[in-house]
C-alpha cells in the first residue's frame, strides 16, 4: 500500500494517506458523474444535449421534455447509484463481520424476505399492492433478517459459523414459498412479480430517491464511524476483545446497518444479486487500503455498478428495458471469476 | 326573434361544448379519481392482449402499445391482434413502447392524451400520469369481457361495441339453433405444462361461447371458481374426457399441432388412449390466440369453428 506523509501545523500533525486508494476513489466518482451526465443526456424521448442542459437550467422545450429529464432520467439515475452504494456497503459489513468474502445481503434473508412478501401481495392482492410494494419488501426483509438474527443468536459461542449456516437454512426455505406462490398462483400476477425479482429500477421516482438519500444519511455515516470496530471484528473474536471491543454488540449494530441498508435497496428496486457480495472484491482488488477507505470504494464501486448497468439495460435494446439486475449479475460474475482466477495464487478466499 | 335565439343558443353550445365538456372525472380500479378527455385522440395501452386488442376491435384511436418481441424472427407484434384483427405495429401508427415494464421515454414520446394499464402492470401509476391521464384497471374484479364495455364507455366508441355485441348474439343464436348444445359436452386445456394440465373456469373466449352456448363441462372445470384457473394432476386427465375436446398450441410462436401433442404426451404418455374424445377423433389442437384472446373477432371464430365441426354429419350428440 503507498502511502504519502502529509504534515501540518509545524510538524504537530501528521497524517498518512494512501494514494492508490484515494486515486481510485477520485476516479470511481469521476466515473460515477460520466454515467451521470450520459444518462442524463440519453433515452429513447429525442432531446439534444442543449434542451437536457436547457432543462436542467428550469427552461424545458416542452412540458414533456421536463417531465422526462427531472421525473424519468435523474430521480432513476441517482436511485441506481444509491441502491448500488446500499448493497455493496452492506456486502462489506456482513463479509467483514461473519468473516466470510462469500457473504451478501441474501445471507440475512432481506433479498428472500422481500420478496416473499412482494410475490404474495402481487398475486394474491395485485390492485393493493403496487403503492405499498416497498413498505411491505422494507418489512418483510426485516422480520426475516430478524428471525435469522435471533435464531442464531439464540445460544452462545461459534455464532459467526451458526449466522451463516441460519442464513442459508431460512433463507431457502422462504424462498421455496415464494417459489410455490410463482408456481401455482395467477400468472399475470406471477409475471409481474418476476419483473420486480429481476431488479429493476425503472419505475423510480424522486420518493425512491429521496428516502434512499434520508437512509444514506444516516446509515452511511455511522457505518463509516464503526470502521475502527468492523477492523478489529476481522482478526477474530478474541484479538477485538483484547483491542476493547464489545464484540457482541458490535456485531449486532453492525449487522442491523447492513440489514438495514440492503432492505431499502430492495424496498427501491426489487432484489438485485451480485452487488453485496462483488462490489466489495472489486473495490478491494482495485486498491489496499484500510476499513474505512475500502468501504468508501465499495459504496462507489457498487453506485456505479448500479448506475452502468441501468443506463446499458434502458439504452441499449429501447424500448425494451432490460433489468439492472440482470446486467449487474452478467457483468458481476464473470469479473468476480477473472478476479479469483487472476488472485488465486495469494488468495484472501 | 325566436328564431334568432336559438340559433344563437346552438353557435354557443356549439363552441362552447368542446370547452365546457373537454374533460370529465373518472374513479379507476385502484379508487384514483381520474380526469380523463371526453373524447381521446391518442391512446397509449399498457398491455397489448387485454387491452391494445380490444381498443383496435373497438376502433379506438391507439398510438402507443406494450407489445412482445417474436422468438421466431425477433419482429415485435401485438400478441392476438395481429391474427385477429390484422393490425401490427408495422401496418398502423401504433408505436411499440417495449415489454413488460414498458419504456416510459417511449410512451412520452408517443404523445398519448389518455394512458390505459392494468393492476399487474410494473409501471408506477403517478408516473404515468405525469405524462397523461392514466387509467389503471383491474381485470379480476368483474368479468374479462367487461372490459370492452368500460373501454368503450371511455373512448366514446358504444356504437361499435353494440355491432360487435349484436353479431356475437346472432351468431350464438344460429349456433343453438343448429347443435344441440346442451347434450354434448366439451373439455377445454390450454396444454400440458411442467408436468401438470392447464385448464380454467372460462377458457378465454373458446370458453366463453362454451359456457354461452350451454354445452357441458366436465365437473373438474365447473368447480374452478369463475376466472380462475387450476394446474390439474396429469393422473386426473380421465376427468376431463368429453365428448369434444380442445387443446391449443402458441400459433405466434410458429408452433403447430405437433407442439400441442408433444408437450401432452410429455405430461401423460399415451394420453390419446386415456381420452375417449382422442380415439373417436374428437381431440382438436387449436391456436391459441383465437381461442384463448378476450376478443369479439376470437368469439366469432370459436362460435363458427364449433358450428363448422358440430353441425357436420355428427359423431358426438345422436
Amino acid at each position: 500500500m503507498s502511502m504519502a506523509s502529509l504534515e501540518g501545523l509545524g510538524g504537530r500533525v501528521a497524517l498518512q494517506v494512501p494514494l492508490r486508494a484515494l486515486s481510485v476513489a477520485v476516479a470511481l466518482a469521476a466515473a460515477i458523474l460520466a454515467v451521470l451526465v450520459w444518462s442524463l443526456m440519453t433515452g429513447s424521448y429525442d432531446l439534444s444535449r442543449a434542451e437536457v442542459i436547457d432543462t436542467l437550467w428550469g427552461n424545458p422545450p416542452s412540458d414533456t421534455a421536463g417531465t422526462v429529464v427531472w421525473e424519468f432520467r435523474f430521480p432513476r439515475t441517482l436511485t441506481a447509484f444509491m441502491v448500488g452504494a446500499f448493497l455493496a456497503l452492506s456486502g462489506a459489513t456482513l463479509q467483514y463481520v461473519t468473516r466470510n468474502p462469500l457473504a451478501d445481503p441474501s445471507l440475512v434473508g432481506v433479498s428472500q424476505g422481500a420478496a416473499l412478501v412482494v410475490v404474495t401481495v402481487t398475486i394474491l392482492a395485485p390492485g393493493f399492492g403496487f403503492y405499498w410494494r416497498p413498505l411491505l419488501a422494507f418489512g418483510g426483509s426485516l422480520v426475516v433478517a430478524a428471525i435469522i438474527l435471533t435464531i442464531a443468536s439464540s445460544r452462545r459461542g461459534g455464532e459467526t459459523l451458526r449466522f451463516i449456516l441460519t442464513g442459508i437454512g431460512v433463507a431457502a426455505l422462504i424462498s421455496s414459498f415464494t417459489q410455490t406462490l410463482l408456481t401455482y398462483g395467477d400468472v399475470d400476477g406471477a409475471l409481474a412479480a418476476l419483473t420486480w425479482l429481476a431488479g429493476s429500477v425503472h419505475a423510480a421516482g424522486w420518493d425512491e430517491a429521496t428516502w434512499l438519500t434520508v437512509t444514506a444519511m444516516i446509515a452511511v455515516p455511522a457505518l463509516l464511524a464503526a470502521a475502527r470496530p468492523l477492523a478489529a471484528i476481522r482478526f477474530g473474536e478474541e484479538v477485538a476483545t483484547s483491542l476493547g471491543i464489545r464484540v457482541v454488540a458490535a456485531r449486532r449494530g453492525l449487522v442491523g446497518l447492513a440489514v438495514g441498508l440492503a432492505a431499502t435497496a430492495v424496498a427501491a428496486v426489487g432484489p438485485m444479486g451480485f452487488v453485496g457480495l462483488v462490489a466489495p472484491h472489486l473495490a478491494r482488488r482495485l486498491a489496499h487500503s484500510g476499513v474505512g477507505l475500502h468501504l468508501v470504494l465499495t459504496a462507489l464501486t457498487g453506485a456505479l455498478m448500479v448506475g452502468l448497468a441501468d443506463l446499458v439495460g434502458r439504452a441499449a435494446f429501447a424500448p425494451v428495458q432490460v433489468p439492472a439486475g440482470l446486467f449487474t449479475a452478467i457483468i458481476g460474475v464473470p469479473v468476480f471469476v477473472a478476479l479469483i482466477l487472476r488472485t488465486q495464487a495469494r488468495s484472501q478466499l | 326573434m325566436r328564431l334568432l335565439t336559438i340559433a344563437a343558443a346552438v353557435v354557443i353550445a356549439a363552441f362552447a361544448s368542446p370547452i365546457l365538456a373537454e374533460t370529465r372525472t373518472i374513479t379507476d380500479d385502484l379508487g384514483r379519481q381520474v380526469e380523463i378527455p371526453v373524447d381521446p385522440q391518442a391512446i397509449a395501452s399498457l398491455d397489448d392482449l387485454r387491452l391494445t386488442l380490444p381498443l383496435i376491435e373497438l376502433g379506438a384511436p391507439v398510438v402507443a402499445s406494450h407489445g412482445r418481441i417474436s422468438r421466431v424472427d425477433s419482429s415485435q407484434y401485438i400478441r392476438s391482434a395481429d391474427i385477429l384483427t390484422g393490425a401490427s405495429f408495422e401496418n398502423s401508427n401504433i408505436a411499440f413502447i417495449g415489454i413488460e415494464p414498458v419504456d416510459l421515454e417511449a410512451l412520452a414520446a408517443a404523445e398519448p392524451d389518455l394512458i390505459f394499464t392494468l393492476v399487474t402492470s410494473n409501471a408506477d401509476a403517478d408516473q404515468l400520469q405525469a405524462i397523461a391521464p392514466t387509467v389503471v384497471f383491474d381485470e379480476d374484479i368483474t368479468d374479462r369481457f367487461a372490459i370492452y364495455d368500460r373501454l368503450a364507455e371511455m373512448t366514446g366508441t358504444e356504437p361499435r361495441l353494440w355491432v360487435l355485441k349484436d353479431r356475437y348474439a346472432k351468431q350464438l343464436a344460429q349456433l343453438t339453433r343448429l347443435v344441440d348444445t346442451e347434450s354434448i359436452s366439451i373439455g377445454l386445456i390450454e396444454g400440458g405444462s411442467d408436468g401438470a394440465i392447464a385448464i380454467e373456469h372460462t377458457f378465454g373466449s373458446l370458453g366463453r361461447v362454451v359456457r354461452d352456448a350451454g354445452f357441458i363441462q366436465p365437473d373438474v372445470i365447473e368447480e374452478i371458481a369463475p376466472g380462475g384457473r387450476a394446474a390439474l394432476s396429469a393422473e386426473l386427465l380421465p376427468l376431463l374426457d368429453s365428448d369434444i375436446m380442445f387443446d391449443t398450441y402458441r400459433g405466434d410462436r410458429a408452433e403447430g399441432p405437433e407442439n400441442a401433442h408433444a408437450r401432452m404426451e410429455e405430461v401423460f404418455p399415451g394420453y390419446c388412449e386415456a381420452l375417449t374424445a382422442c380415439t373417436e377423433g374428437n381431440y382438436y389442437r387449436i391456436p391459441r390466440d383465437e381461442a384463448k384472446a378476450i376478443s369479439y373477432n376470437a368469439l366469432s371464430a370459436m362460435t363458427m369453428m364449433l358450428l363448422t365441426i358440430l353441425s357436420a354429419p355428427a359423431p358426438v350428440g345422436e
